[in-house]
């Protein structure tokens, strides 16, 4: 029995740790910047293939893509935000009208990123194999590289938690959550902030991607996927939470292990009637105010 | 007012002198036309004389190129299959028919060059269907070449049948799509489907001894007919399963259920599972230590990737879903390398050949038909016997009985058709220890 709980828990925070990434990344674009970066997944996907191709090519360890894939797609996501998204954010009337438009936008971004990766990937599904020997925990046991996925997530969920709590630019970004028009006045370089906050969303998917390829096959195609979890996270946790989206995406993990353990076959049902719930009962989410 | 009235006749008058200019130079014109088309008609009529009259017909209408319509998916969830199993048997097969020449159409006489008009159906059905029209109708292609997937099979059947166009597809396995077959008799399908698939599997286990099993399926209709298919096959072979389990798709996690199958102790573990089903399993199977005398999973384990994903060594002894391979005849052979030297690829173990075979049944079939008209070549696709490089294909009830092989296994980096009835080497059993 002991070893069966151990079992499910382990495994859910293996893949809650990276649902975490993922969600807090979007909590970060949607929560303080008010873009649903319906592309969010595509992101995931470039951090999984560059991972892919410096591993196959270059032979460059996944966990050094790790700081080469995360800085590379803070940058991207920052131009994009600096570019795109304040330019339509400075058009639109109202902040509402922002969150209409810049979620068509994200669609287009994805079919373009998307198609990128088709012509420079092609369509093959591909994948690797990387520190995939047998770990023991207890008598319960798991894959190396997804121990080190679920290390690696918490630390750098840790990591960013104390950047946003401590560091002024977090605290400039908590602001902007809050407030985004108080913050203004308040002397936070609002713009400035928020390409910074959708360029930390890119990151964390980046990341996140490279820790989804050591342990998945991949495909082109594979964001869409993502970025649903994400946004179920997101809403799950409280939109605007930061913090919620972290433990949001543990608890998905943890509630989707559980339900595998007992049946695998109702195990995505569970991740929408939660949702669907969640919406019905608290449309704050569990940390939302 | 009187200003605007001295303009507007000044304005008619130099139309009227405008308009004689024109009338003679209209005359001359079409006296000079006439001489044109009179000269070209009389030299045509003396260059008639002399040809046969069936070249005469031939160069009167002959189309310029061939054209198949291919509305498929260039992005979304279905673009890696497609590329894989479809787009790229197309594209070489175009490419190889053009440099000689073309496809000789005997209404014609000559060899006509064949070109793929090609839209992105974006992975979704409805698309498909209206692509399949757009192209049919407005495009006015010849023929259709399919989209990817069992689902667009279904939802285009009935288009290409009321326009009366033939279609040989590839990447569709449906038991369902057999009871609907004769409703569709423009639809012919290459691929082999769950039900011979299932009784070779269950042959297989019965062969090596196998006592005990799991089944394991993903819950799309494609895991549940051929979950459906194998298991009272199994019981009626008195094998015991054990465990009957299925699974979502786009399930992140499965070893809980890989932990219960280790625990039941079973011979073999059989999955129904589509490819990031596969691969996880895979995966998760080794790491936990899950070594059943025979692993068979389904879509995905004849992807060379999936070799590649994992170590020839690693994949050792896995059983999957196929088949066919380099060696199933030297024809094969020979287009294995012409694949690889064109794409830096290798074809897959299941279906890219067949894929290659859908397009040269389609070749063989207007050549023997010698016209382009859908019915007749459609007729000729039913009765005929088609040499390809999958292996030979004759219809019958508009699918393919003769696929090259049903069950493969990894043997030395190369996928071994292992069957009982078509086996190109011996199955190895019990599956080595996972390296």
């Amino acid at each position: 029995m002991f070893l069966a709980v151990l079992d499910v828990v382990i495994g859910g925070l293996i893949t809650g740790g990276i649902y975490a990434l993922i969600a807090v990344g979007l909590s970060l674009q949607y929560g303080v910047g008010r873009v649903l970066n319906i592309s969010h997944g595509e992101f995931i996907m470039i951090g999984a293939f560059s991972t892919y191709s410096l591993y196959t090519v270059f032979g460059i360890s996944p966990l050094i893509s790790l700081a080469i894939c995360g800085p590379v797609l803070f940058v991207i996501g920052y131009l994009i935000h600096r570019t795109l998204f304040e330019f339509l954010r400075n058009k639109s009337e109202s902040i509402d009208a922002f969150a209409d438009s810049s979620l068509l936008a994200s669609f287009g971004l994805l079919f373009i990123i998307q198609n990128i990766a088709l012509i420079i990937w092609k369509a093959d599904i591909r994948g690797y194999s990387y520190l995939d020997f047998s770990a023991n925990i207890l008598g319960a046991v798991f894959v190396g590289n997804r121990l080190i996925a679920l290390l690696s997530a918490v630390v750098i969920s840790l990591v960013f938690y104390i950047f946003l709590t401590r560091s002024r630019l977090g605290k400039a970004i908590r602001a902007a959550a809050e407030d985004p028009v108080t913050a203004q006045v308040l002397g936070v370089k609002i713009h400035r902030v928020l390409a910074i906050c959708f360029g930390l969303g890119a990151l964390m998917a980046g990341l996140a991607g490279v820790l989804i390829s050591m342990m998945y096959e991949m495909q082109p195609t594979m964001g869409l996927e993502y970025t649903i979890i994400a946004i179920i996270v997101v809403v799950l946790g409280g939109l605007g939470s930061i913090t919620g989206s972290l433990i949001g995406g543990f608890i998905l993990g943890l509630i989707g292990s559980i339900v595998t353990y007992f049946d695998a076959g109702l195990s995505l049902i569970a991740y929408y009637i939660i949702f669907i719930l969640l919406l019905l009962i608290k449309p704050t989410g569990i940390f939302g105010k | 007012m009187l200003v605007g009235n001295e303009v507007l006749n000044t304005c008619v008058k130099l139309a009227e002198g405008k308009e004689v200019k024109m009338r003679k130079k209209r005359l001359l014109t079409s006296l000079s036309h006439f001489s044109l088309v009179f000269g070209i008609a009389s030299m045509l009529l003396m260059v008639g004389w002399a040809m046969p009259t069936q070249i005469q017909a031939a160069s009167a209408k002959a189309p310029d190129k061939i054209l198949f319509g291919n509305p498929i998916a260039l992005s979304g969830m279905d673009a890696a299959g497609a590329m894989m199993t479809q787009i790229r048997s197309y594209d070489l097969w175009k490419e190889t028919v053009n440099a000689q020449g073309g496809i000789y159409v005997k209404e014609y006489g000559k060899k006509i060059p064949v070109e793929i008009i090609r839209y992105d159906d974006k992975s979704d059905v409805g698309t498909a269907v209206k692509l399949t029209e757009k192209l049919l109708l407005q495009d006015k292609v010849h023929f259709i070449l399919p989209p990817w997937g069992t689902a667009s099979h279904f939802a285009i059947a009935p288009v290409i049948t009321k326009y009366k166009s033939p279609v040989v597809a590839i990447t569709v396995s449906s038991e369902k799509i057999r009871e609907m077959a004769p409703k569709v008799p423009y639809m012919f399908i290459v691929l082999n489907q769950p039900r011979e698939q299932g009784q070779a599997l269950v042959d297989l286990c019965v062969e090596l001894g196998i006592k005990s099993a799991a089944v394991i399926h993903h819950t799309d209709l494609h895991g549940i007919e051929c979950a459906g298919a194998v298991l009272p096959q199994l019981v009626v072979s008195g094998v015991d399963v054990a465990l009957y389990k299925s699974y979502p798709m786009g399930a992140k996690d499965l070893s809980p259920l890989l932990k219960k199958v280790k625990a039941a102790n079973v011979d073999a573990l059989l999955v129904f599972s589509y490819p990031p089903g596969t691969f996880l399993i895979t995966g998760q199977a080794k790491a936990i230590g899950l070594n059943p005398k025979l692993l068979y999973l389904t879509v995905g384990v004849a992807f060379p990737s999936y070799r590649d994903t994992f170590s020839a060594k690693t994949v050792e002894g896995i059983m999957g879903a196929g088949t066919w391979n380099p060696k199933v005849s030297p024809a094969a052979k020979k287009w294995f390398d012409r694949y690889v030297k064109r794409w830096g690829e290798e074809p897959d173990r299941w279906g890219t050949a067949g894929g290659y075979a859908t397009v040269q049944i389609m070749q063989k079939a207007i050549e023997i038909a010698g016209t382009l008209d859908p019915v007749k070549v459609r007729n000729v696709i039913a009765s005929e016997t088609f040499d390809t490089v999958l292996s030979p294909v004759k219809f019958e009830g508009q699918f393919n009985p003769n696929y090259p092989g049903e069950v493969g296994q990894w043997q030395n980096g190369e996928f071994e058709v292992v069957d009982k009835a078509k086996r190109t080497a011996k199955p190895i059993y019990p599956k080595p220890a996972w390296e």
